[in-house]
């Protein structure tokens, strides 16, 4: 796998530097859906994680179970410093894309 | 405030393991959360949650996931194991593809007949319906029509206006008709129907437009509606077409529209073959009394179909159309009305014999599995060595399983591959064999739905013969395989492939003595005599238009043309209503004068043929008694008939047929010959009551069939015939072609087609025991030769040993015969509606089935064994 960052990856990473030490499975989700308007499930959301987290661009720790949560533990993410480089990285790419570029101008008529 | 236990337990089953636990918390959280404020928007939600994770967990599980880890890579390992043995391979891939081949064969029959929705909208909803006729059953001649007796045109009207369960119902009837504009005159299938037909069937229009209502019935207006293939091929697709007229039968009827292409409906009283197609559809009606089309109530001659309503059931339809057909005539409870899908009336008969060949099919797929497994089997105590090195570097039992099932799985799959591509060469000739009336196409492409039949049927396979030897690895004796290199561990596998043979072996003799049980009946069916000499005689349709012909210029065309036939030498010709096995036929009531039945469907009933006299001497059909037919009977006052002996029998059970007279069509009829009956249709049907009437005193003169008894080639006969019919007529059509013993061995088609593919299965299902027999007893003696050879080192002889080993072997062989023979009894009753003067039970198939099998198989145990007679103690004892 190289280093890119599909578009589901950064907006997990993005949430995740957003949240800080708050960020866990239902923050992540809340915070793309309200911030971006993407509706996104909790399997997607899990299933980005654990990509990044074998890439060691986030972290996780468990911490005990609650009664509101059913009795179930929860898992906090964090972004590594490598996650924070990946972000930076995709940032620039994407940057140098729209450099200069007027899309009015290229609108086909 | 929990959330939906299904939606949760989805969930638990699709989220990855190590998931689970907290994104299950999360989902909580975030639905108690949202059920604060909307309890219904958060079951919602939560459904939703589960059902998007179905996509991205399963793509996890695929690659690292539940499977327990490294489904991917215990694939790539599955793969390069096979790849280590492509002898196996082969020998695997070889048995099961022809194997998978048959059954995806028979299956793509199977789906094309009973499984695909008929070709119309709403098809699920499409119901035939008939008139019954209680006093019919059991009946010589009409108990075969006794619940599918047509509705008439009054019937007609009555039900639909009075009817509630469905949306639309039409009646349609089927004719042939002579085209006859310019060029060569030609037969049409003509569909007379009611204006609602064609729009409840969806009938899609190319130009022009469908009948409209009020268009029918004793006002019809000559209008047609042609299909797209006789505009293509007859009028060249002419663009002006709607407007124009065409010459049926001498009317003229204006095209009004033209059907889009591959528009057909079945008729169901009839047989149709798998061309078939209504070439023009006019209105009901519209031929004109004159011209012979009633509309009365007592014509029962229409097909009913209709549109039920959406949630009606067939039952409480069924009652209101029994009392909507009644009407005011029927005597209470004697007429009753039968209401059935349209797919299972048209699929009828065709279920059985299909279901048939899939029973037998399935055993042969089993018994290729069988050899398969047996391989893996004896792989899998190859392998000991392999596995137990895997185990003792840490693969669990689970995973050494597993990659055992992912090779089964793996050739099952490639089995599959390519028993679709043996399905798509046999399908063909299975199609082309088949019987016509299971009306199927010529060929059916290799469609999706096949493809994944034989995908599907070569993992379950895969799976079975994969699992097989994984259950007789043990975690215990993966280690101990590491320690020896044989020995006692293997005693589960070899243990397993004797039940596999074992069951081979029955099935095989299950098969074999339903092949022989199907050809013992095919033999009698084909020996049995139709009552007539069916060498050398040429039969032709000839229809004269009612408009051009009157009743008594017919009678003297077909004299004249008889005549000029036989002017030839050699030839001896006739002319009769209905050929036996023509699918032609019918039948009349009449009175026997003295004792006179009012009521008219008490009235006694016979089939009836219109002939020339002559008919009898030129078709071979012994005189019973009595004369036969003169050219003297056509004396108009007093008419006379001939009956065949079951008629002379039934009627007159006294003997006093001979000078009894009948009253038919308002004319009396006198008895004067009795003849040998006749078979009319079926074989294995027994002969019905019939009686001939001559020509000049019948109502139908205008179309016969020719029968002419020759002692050329076949074709030189046709080209006379033609000659002659076109001297007197240019313009007259000839159809239906064929020889009488044609016609005769179409009607043992069916049976002869089932018996071929029974046969073929059990033949392959012989050699495959025969395999499967013949490698195991190999096995076997290779697994033990070290024991063997100690046993000849310390002065064993070798035809002790060989007797040693046959009994083993023999003594399973036995044990499956026996299994087998009572399968074959129980596969025997299960045939009895397929049989024909042989019991189910019937002792010779079983013999032959046994003995051949017993004569292959032990020749096969044989063969094996005689290695252990080979086997030299130095080189056993050397080898290890």
């Amino acid at each position: 796998m190289s280093g890119t960052l599909n578009e589901t990856e950064q907006l997990v990473l993005l949430a995740l530097a957003r949240l800080g030490t708050g960020a866990y499975g239902v923050t992540v989700r809340q915070e793309i859906e309200s911030r971006a308007g993407r509706p996104v499930s909790i399997a997607a959301v899990y299933a980005a994680l654990d990509r990044l987290e074998r890439r060691d661009l986030a972290s996780s720790w468990l911490s005990a179970p609650t009664a509101a949560r059913g009795g179930r533990a929860k898992k906090h993410f964090r972004l590594t410093a490598a996650g924070i480089d990946a972000l930076e990285a995709a940032r620039k790419a994407m940057d140098r894309m729209w450099e200069g570029l007027d899309l009015r101008a290229s609108r086909p008529r | 405030m929990t959330p939906p236990r299904i939606a949760r337990w989805i969930l638990y089953a699709v989220l990855h393991p190590d998931d689970r636990e907290h994104a299950l918390g999360d989902l909580e959280e975030e639905f108690r959360h949202i059920h604060l404020t909307d309890p219904r928007r958060a079951s919602r939600w939560y459904w939703t949650q589960a059902i998007h994770a179905l996509g991205p967990s399963a793509r996890r599980h695929l690659s690292s996931g539940m499977l327990g880890g490294g489904f991917v890579h215990d694939f790539r390992l599955a793969v390069r194991a096979l790849r280590r043995r492509p002898g196996l391979v082969a020998i695997s891939v070889a048995t099961l593809g022809p194997g998978i081949g048959a059954a995806t064969a028979v299956f793509s029959v199977a789906d094309l007949v009973l499984l695909r929705p008929l070709p119309y909208p709403e098809s699920e909803r499409l119901v035939s319906a008939w008139n019954t006729y209680d006093e019919w059953r059991g009946h010589e001649v009409l108990d075969p029509f006794w619940d599918r007796i047509g509705l008439s045109y009054p019937e007609y009207t009555d039900w639909r206006e009075e009817q509630a369960s469905f949306e639309e119902v039409a009646i349609y009837g089927t004719a042939l008709m002579s085209v006859t504009e310019d060029g060569e005159p030609t037969r049409v299938t003509v569909g007379r129907a009611s204006a609602s037909l064609l729009p409840l069937l969806g009938a899609e229009m190319q130009a022009g437009r469908a009948f409209t209502t009020g268009e029918e019935g004793p006002d019809a207006p000559r209008i047609a509606v042609v299909s797209y293939e006789l505009w293509r091929d007859r009028y060249g697709a002419d663009p002006g077409f709607v407007g124009s007229t065409i010459i049926l039968d001498d009317l003229g009827f204006e095209v009004v529209g033209i059907l889009a292409s591959g528009f057909r409906l079945r008729p169901l009283g009839a047989p149709a073959g798998p061309d078939f197609r209504h070439d023009v559809w006019i209105p009901i009606g519209s031929i004109g009394e004159t011209r012979g089309e009633d509309l009365d109530r007592g014509n029962h001659s229409y097909e009913a179909i209709g549109l039920l309503r959406d949630g009606r059931p067939l039952d409480v339809a069924e009652s209101e159309a029994a009392l909507l057909f009644a009407g005011s005539e029927a005597a209470p409870g004697t007429r009753w009305a039968r209401l059935d899908y349209r797919k299972a009336e048209e699929v009828g008969g065709a279920t059985d014999p299909i279901l048939l060949l899939v029973a037998g099919v399935g055993l042969l797929l089993l018994i290729a599995c069988g050899n398969v497994a047996s391989l893996m089997l004896n792989e899998a105590t190859n392998r000991r060595r392999e596995l137990a090195t895997k185990a003792a570097l840490g693969a669990g039992r689970r995973r050494i399983l597993r990659q055992l099932v992912l090779e089964g799985l793996t050739l099952g799959v490639l089995g599959g591959l390519l028993g679709a591509a043996v399905a798509r060469l046999g399908s063909g000739a299975l199609m082309r064999l088949a019987p016509t009336d299971l009306a199927l196409p010529d060929s059916t492409p290799l469609d999706l739905r096949v493809l994944l039949f034989s995908l599907t049927v070569g993992l379950g396979a895969g799976l079975v013969f994969g699992t097989a030897p994984a259950f007789t690895v043990r975690q215990r004796e993966l280690v101990g395989g590491l320690r020896g290199a044989s020995g006692g561990g293997t005693a589960e596998a070899r243990r397993a492939q004797r039940v596999v043979v074992v069951l081979q072996v029955a099935l095989s003799v299950v098969l074999l003595a339903s092949g022989a049980l199907l050809g013992r009946s095919l033999t009698r069916l084909e020996n049995t005599r139709p009552g007539f000499d069916a060498d050398g005689v040429l039969t032709a349709r000839l229809s004269l238009p009612t408009g051009r012909y009157s009743t008594d210029e017919a009678t003297s065309f077909f004299r004249t043309l008889v005549d000029d036939l036989d002017a030839n030498a050699n030839v001896e010709a006739t002319a009769v209503s209905a050929m036996p096995f023509s699918g032609r036929g019918g039948s009349s009531s009449f009175q026997i004068v003295g004792r006179e039945v009012q009521d008219r469907e008490k009235q006694p009933e016979a089939h009836r043929r219109t002939v020339l006299p002559g008919y009898h001497q030129a078709m071979r059909i012994p005189l019973v008694a009595g004369r036969y037919l003169g050219r003297d009977d056509r004396v108009f006052e007093a008419p006379v008939v001939v009956v065949s002996q079951s008629m002379a029998d039934t009627y007159w059970p006294d003997g006093s047929a001979l000078g009894a007279r009948i009253f038919r069509d308002r004319r009396e009829f006198e008895v004067v010959g009795i003849v040998a009956d006749v078979l009319h249709g079926d074989l294995a049907e027994p002969p019905r009551p019939t009686f001939y009437v001559p020509l000049a005193v019948a109502e139908n003169r205008h179309d016969l069939t020719l029968a002419m008894r020759h002692a050329t080639t076949n074709t030189a006969a046709a080209q006379a015939l033609r000659a002659a019919v076109w001297e007197i007529d240019a313009s007259l059509p000839i159809s239906e072609v064929a020889t009488a013993s044609s016609l005769l061995s179409d009607s043992t088609r069916a049976p002869r087609f089932r018996t071929l593919l029974m046969s073929v299965f059990a033949v392959v299902a012989l050699a495959l025991s025969t395999v499967g027999l013949f490698g195991v007893t190999t096995r076997m003696i290779a697994k033990r030769s070290q024991e063997y050879g100690i046993r000849l080192a310390l002065g064993a002889r070798s035809l002790g040993l060989l007797a040693h080993v046959l009994g083993r072997e023999v003594q399973a062989f036995l044990v499956g015969l026996a299994l087998g023979v009572l399968g074959a009894l129980v596969a025997g009753g299960a045939l009895s509606g397929f049989l024909f003067g042989v019991a189910p039970r019937d002792p010779v198939a079983l013999s032959v089935a046994t003995g051949t099998l017993t004569v292959v198989g032990i020749a096969a145990i044989m063969v094996a064994a005689l290695r252990v007679t080979r086997l030299s103690p130095v080189d056993v004892i050397r080898a290890e």
